[in-house]
């Protein structure tokens, strides 16, 4: 099942079905006051709910594509955890993952709006496979790995490229805008194995990256069990799986980044150079 | 006036309150209760200035009830983000400045007066240690915040513990991305939120921090390289920061030493409070107790065991 969260003109945003024919909505069976609480209850609920929604895939009229906006289907998530997984057969680096804001999503079609910092710095679409945690989840052992999956989604981890020290390289990719997500959350009974995964992006149209998930240095299962080692993780975070180097080039203004895995989709966003001052 | 969050013995619910020295006044019939009490915190954070003058009456009206009676809980249980300040303190030492950074801490991982810290059951590092800082308690949303305007951004302030695995020395496990810092329960909060009128300036606060009765870091946040409204004008450039988030100043490294299991943490910020948490480590480790004087530590003394070629660079002074 692929569920989206989508806003028509004049009204809030809106959990729905992505089927060939549009969005079916559902939000009126969510409870919880944000999008992203819903999102939880959905994801805390979901064996129960999946008859109905399955049904009203079926059933209802959907709302066409072309007559609503696509939003982050995970757009507040409590952390945001991305590994250093590689995907290129250089020899393993250790596991770690490092923590990006949560005001740092923004979904399909977004601008990504690159920090006011000195020109030496450059900024890279790192593209990943996004899962989308149910939780919570507390060293989840590699055989287990599934029960801590709601879904998968696509990431852009806009990583900085400059000085290392002391992290300030991760530190500048916990901006704004740096995160974007989406189009839509694929449920594990669509997707059981994400071994399969081929990444792919387009930067200004151009192929950029192009990896396999099954070259990570570290599985999934891995990635998940080293996280959850040191970490809860609960329903509606983010867990990105790490990217390959190859094929990334630097952000400027203008530039177009696309990530396609399929059967995720293909999440599209823009890229905007700061406005400098000119004192 | 200082805030706080407690429940009753034997409930998990959270209930916001003032606290004062004869002990917690509920203010749920003024503040709202949200979804979640981090949110109703965040209301309370939002609406401060209406709600003023009925809170104030409720601290003269209402009974308190004293603190043996309630258990606090962490005035912020779920902090929308934790801002960190990388190695924020002079040390009274003669230095090159350095250019502020900060991490972002796991939020979840936040624990209150009372709590315990649980050390992972996870070998690589080597070594978990305390650092005592100030967390401010941050009011928003606020983006591209200037030095001048810091105080629109800031509500208050607490006593917040940053509790860091070690990779080696004093270094942070997880090489530059700080994930020593983000294991579950690392993240002790409290005992309460003094609001920012109280406390005028925020360089000018005694921090103070013992380990089983051990007076660990001891030292005043005039010492601080970056300061308070530095600080705001530097995470609003890149994050918009939001009602309830916090961002702590960093630490003086003069006292950093092990936690280990079945001891007592306490920390006193004069002015805000005071909190205790116990520590369990499931596989009974244990280190040297005392302030870590190893060959990259900023104690003085150890300065002049280890590198006595630095001895001359060092000022002493006594807090506050």
């Amino acid at each position: 099942m692929k569920l989206v969260l989508f806003e028509t003109a004049g009204a809030a945003a809106q959990y729905g079905v992505l089927t060939s024919q549009g969005v079916a909505p559902f939000d009126d069976l969510l409870d919880g006051d944000t999008p992203q609480a819903r999102l939880q209850h959905l994801i805390d609920a979901f064996d129960s709910l999946r008859p109905r929604l399955a049904d009203l895939a079926a059933t209802t009229t959907p709302v066409p594509l072309g007559g609503v906006r696509l939003l982050p289907p995970v757009p507040w998530p409590g952390k945001i955890l991305i590994t250093t997984a590689s995907y290129t057969g250089d020899p393993s680096q250790p596991l770690l993952a490092t923590l990006k804001s949560p005001e740092s999503v923004i979904g399909p079609d977004d601008t990504i709006r690159l920090p006011d910092v000195d020109s030496s710095w450059q900024f890279l679409p790192q593209a990943m496979v996004g899962l989308v945690i149910r939780g919570p989840a507390k060293n989840v052992s590699g055989n287990k790995w599934h029960t801590a999956v709601f879904g998968y989604t696509c990431v852009v981890d806009v990583m900085a490229r400059g000085d290392q020290q002391f992290g300030r390289d991760f530190w500048l990719a916990k901006s704004d805008t740096l995160g974007p997500l989406g189009p839509c959350i694929v449920t594990t009974d669509e997707l059981a194995d994400p071994t399969s995964l081929r990444v792919r992006s387009r930067h200004n149209g151009s192929p950029a990256q192009d990896f396999l998930i099954a070259q990570a240095s570290h599985s999934i299962p891995d990635q998940l069990q080293f996280t959850t080692t040191v970490m809860t993780l609960h329903s509606g975070d983010i867990l990105a799986c790490g990217t390959s180097q190859v094929g990334l080039r630097p952000l400027t203004d203008g530039d177009n980044v696309e990530v396609e895995i399929e059967p995720i989709g293909r999440l599209s966003v823009k890229v905007a150079a700061p406005v400098r001052s000119t004192a | 006036m200082k805030f706080a969050l407690f429940s009753e013995l034997g409930s998990d619910a959270m209930l916001p309150a003032i606290l004062t020295d004869a002990g917690v006044i509920d203010i749920s019939s003024v503040v709202p209760t949200t979804s979640t009490p981090q949110r109703t915190m965040a209301t309370l954070i939002d609406h401060f200035d209406s709600l003023r003058p009925r809170l104030e009456q409720l601290a003269i009206d209402a009974p308190a009830r004293p603190l043996e009676q309630v258990r606090l809980r962490p005035p912020l249980p779920r902090p929308g983000k934790v801002l960190c300040c990388i190695a924020n303190y002079w040390e009274h030492a003669q230095r090159q400045a350095r250019p502020l950074n900060m991490f972002l801490k796991n939020p979840d991982a936040a624990v209150g007066p009372g709590d315990t810290i649980r050390l992972p059951s996870f070998t690589v590092p080597w070594m978990f240690m305390h650092e005592a800082e100030l967390g401010i308690v941050l009011k928003g949303p606020a983006r591209n915040i200037a030095q001048t305007d810091w105080r629109t951004a800031v509500f208050g302030y607490t006593c917040m513990m940053d509790i860091t695995g070690r990779g080696e020395g004093r270094s942070t496990w997880g090489r530059g991305t700080w994930l020593g810092k983000s294991f579950d329960t690392f993240l002790p909060i409290g005992p309460c939120i003094t609001t920012a009128d109280e406390l005028p300036d925020p360089n000018d606060l005694w921090v103070q921090f013992w380990n089983d009765g051990q007076l660990r870091h001891n030292y005043n946040t005039d010492d601080m390289e970056h300061r308070v409204p530095e600080l705001i004008e530097f995470a609003s450039r890149t994050l918009t920061l939001r009602s309830g988030d916090l961002l702590c100043c960093g630490t003086n490294h003069e006292g950093l030493g092990p936690v280990q299991d079945g001891e007592t943490l306490e920390m006193l910020i004069h002015g805000i409070g005071r909190m205790a948490l116990t520590v369990e480590d499931p596989l009974k480790r244990s280190w040297e107790r005392g302030i870590y004087m190893g060959q990259d530590s900023v104690n003085h003394e150890a300065v002049r065991r280890n590198r006595p070629q630095e001895a001359h660079l060092l000022h002493d002074t006594a807090p506050p």
